[in-house]
């Protein structure tokens, strides 16, 4: 974990990272990887969490592409 | 599922509880939030990928004369069964993300607290919430698909 962190208001995953100095930093350490790469994980944490990736719309979109397969067309 | 919550547990409790510890819970939520998003792109890819299998094999048979209505069933009731094969895993990946949620939102209500062991008490079953809903959800996801391995939750070796 990361040590000495003071509370902070926060709503948002990545509002925990920003409002944080070194969080970034600390949590690369606990993965293993840049900070960059951090970012883009505490982003898709937030989109998993506020916005989960909708399968709903793959599979219509894919009942449908069934259809005009069965259909003949490619 | 109980390695799940030992392992937050643990993290939760190691965090101390001082004036920093609910501070240390947000970095447990962040990086429990970054693991369970890797969870959901590898549950989606690996849903989808199977789900295709079924489309490539009829493509294979129907284009580009088409499938008689025999065939065609057969492949409409296939994918619709494999579907359902995978209900229970897409209703365990919400209820993750819902507690997941929770526990974020726990967050707010555990800075408001006038008591920190209020807060703390709060977070750490919202904690245990998404340890549980995780381990289901791994357990569910072994049941269709044994090879997949999930990321471990903060504090698991």
């Amino acid at each position: 974990m990361i040590a000495g962190v003071a509370p902070v208001v926060v709503l948002a995953i990545t509002a925990v990272a920003k409002a944080i100095p070194g969080f970034a930093e600390g949590l690369a350490a606990i993965f293993g990887t840049s900070t960059e790469d951090v970012e883009a994980k505490l982003a898709r944490a937030e989109a998993a969490v506020r916005d989960p990736i909708d399968v709903t719309a793959d599979d219509v979109g894919r009942r449908e592409e069934l259809e005009r397969i069965l259909r003949g067309e490619s | 599922m109980s390695r799940h919550r030992v392992a937050i547990g643990i993290v939760a409790v190691l965090t101390g509880c001082g004036a920093s510890a609910i501070g240390a819970q947000a970095d447990t939520i962040a990086v429990a939030g970054a693991i369970v998003a890797e969870a959901d792109e590898i549950v989606v890819t690996v849903r989808a990928r199977d789900l295709d299998e079924i489309t490539r094999a009829a493509q294979a048979e129907c284009v580009p004369g088409g499938c008689d209505e025999t065939r065609s069933e057969h492949y409409r009731d296939t994918l619709a069964e494999r579907e359902r094969t995978w209900a229970p895993v897409l209703a365990a990946r919400d209820l993750v993300v819902e507690a997941l949620r929770a526990w974020l939102d726990g967050l707010s209500v555990a800075q408001i607290a006038s008591s920190e062991s209020i807060g703390l008490g709060l977070l750490l079953r919202l904690a245990a919430r998404v340890a549980s809903a995780y381990g289901t959800l791994v357990d569910v996801l072994a049941t269709i698909a044994p090879d997949v391995h999930l990321p471990g939750l903060p504090g698991e070796s």
